[in-house]
């Protein structure tokens, strides 16, 4: 991805089972393409490892 | 992508376990073919959504683990409906009905059944399970027509089935052997809330109770109580499927047995996820999680592929009860004094310390502190905290 100004990638962490959702990577084996922002992943999307919804989401800081 | 002649990766079990191994290969760029076998009809799909939002109905069908596409983008050759008649070491193939599949790694994720009641307790069947959707589709609809329904076991899956019961109308009890709630995976402070919550919602608890005899119309305890019931479900655990290892000469003993990547004795065959026991610095144990299988999902991966062995990680479970939601990881271990303390709205967080250290961490709805102190296990606990620390008979 080229670096065209926008805002830093961001990290989300589900709540339940840890499983981070890097936008810089996104999630390619459900359809998200790197890059893709967290407000536009769809609302059905879930956690591809434990099956929570979008909405058990936090986003992380990462160091 | 272009794949050679090479015998690749043959996969037995295609739930979280042998998906993840085969993603994970993938993942790590494995070039040659690789075939996931699933004796079942439906897409792979995630298995704790049965107990949980499909039983209760939120979930009108568990969530599939990947969508379709998934196997053609990855190149990875899903038979589903498929069984494995015999594992041939000697010609390193395994035999299906029609056909044999030859491999140079062969990964064994079969996972386990649902232990049944023995037959002395219950010699016509009437109490059912719960493991796989089959079984789910089964259970939701005798639910539906339940009034009085009797749950034999207290561990994850019996409460998971008693709050969504008691949830749809029907009066629940709760059989328990033990003295305490889910004695394999909280710690007694904490199963005591779990009690007395499901308690004030209605749930009622047999503890230190053994079932005697289950019929068409209850179940008596050893005790002499009769208990109506026109539902009965055992949750009382699993047993790992071992046959096709046990008939291929493979050390298994509740659990194929593997060293610490899973590889069994048996240098080409790898075993993982709930049918494996895995050896780890001079104990074995049989994980059963989801979060247990990933991780040996990429350790399995890892030594398939030549790479560094990937770093541990605090394994964490969880358990939706109806309104409660549980989260653990680290061990259950006794003679170690545990914290408990309220946190966040109406949330209970637990610490376990053994010898100065955080080992455990465990939340009932708080899931944002749990998050936080999952990062702190094995860290050494602070005097200010230590002194807030209980002696916990657990």
């Amino acid at each position: 991805m080229s670096d065209n100004g926008e805002a830093a990638a961001r990290v989300w962490e589900c709540i339940l089972c840890g499983w981070r959702y890097d936008e810089a990577e996104g999630d390619p084996d459900s359809g998200i393409a790197p890059g893709t922002r967290w407000e536009d992943i769809p609302d059905d999307w879930f956690c591809p490892e434990c099956g929570a919804a979008k909405t058990e989401f936090d986003m992380v800081l990462v160091s | 992508m272009k794949r050679d002649r090479h015998p690749g990766v043959v996969v037995i079990g295609a739930s979280h376990a042998g998906l993840a191994v085969a993603a994970e290969l993938r993942k790590l760029e494995y070039l040659h073919p690789i075939t996931l076998i699933s004796d079942e009809v439906a897409l792979p799909y995630h298995r704790p959504h049965l107990s949980k939002e499909c039983i209760s109905g939120q979930m009108p069908v568990p969530r599939d683990l990947r969508p379709l596409g998934f196997f053609a983008e990855n190149d990875i050759d899903l038979r589903l409906n498929s069984s494995v008649v015999a594992i041939e070491r000697n010609l390193h193939q395994v035999r299906l009905s029609f056909e044999n599949l030859p491999y140079e790694n062969l990964i064994i994720a079969t996972g386990a059944d649902a232990r049944r009641l023995p037959e002395a307790i219950d010699p016509e069947g009437h109490a059912i399970t719960l493991r796989v959707r089959a079984d789910w589709e089964i259970l939701s609809v005798r639910l539906r027509r339940a009034r009085h329904i009797v749950v034999i076991g207290g561990g994850l899956i019996g409460l998971e089935v008693a709050a969504a019961a008691c949830a749809l109308g029907a009066a629940v009890t709760v059989i328990e052997a033990a003295g305490q709630l889910m004695a394999r995976s909280l710690y007694l402070p904490l199963a005591e809330e779990v009690l007395q919550r499901h308690t004030a919602n209605g749930i009622n608890f047999r503890l230190n109770a053994r079932v005697a005899s289950v019929g068409s119309s209850g179940i008596t305890l050893e005790h002499g109580e009769r208990i109506d019931a026109d539902l009965v479900v055992a949750a009382v655990g699993s047993s790992p499927r071992c046959d096709l290892a046990v008939e291929a000469g493979l050390a298994c003993s509740d659990g194929i047995e593997t060293d610490a990547q899973g590889r069994t004795a048996d240098p080409v065959i790898f075993a993982l996820g709930d049918c494996a026991r895995w050896s780890n610095s001079g104990r074995s144990e049989r994980h059963e999680s989801v979060a247990a299988s990933q991780a040996q999902a990429k350790a399995v991966a890892a030594a398939i592929t030549g790479v560094a062995a990937p770093p541990n990680v605090p394994l964490r479970l969880w358990s939706t009860q109806g309104e409660i939601r549980l989260q653990m990881s680290g061990p259950v271990k006794t003679g170690c004094k545990t914290h408990l303390e309220q946190v966040e709205e109406s949330g209970l967080l637990l610490r376990a310390v053994e010898d100065g250290r955080l080992i455990a961490v465990q939340a009932l709805d708080a899931a944002r502190s749990f998050s936080s102190a999952v990062s702190r296990i094995g860290e050494i606990e602070s005097p200010r905290d230590a002194s807030l620390i209980a002696n916990c008979s657990n």
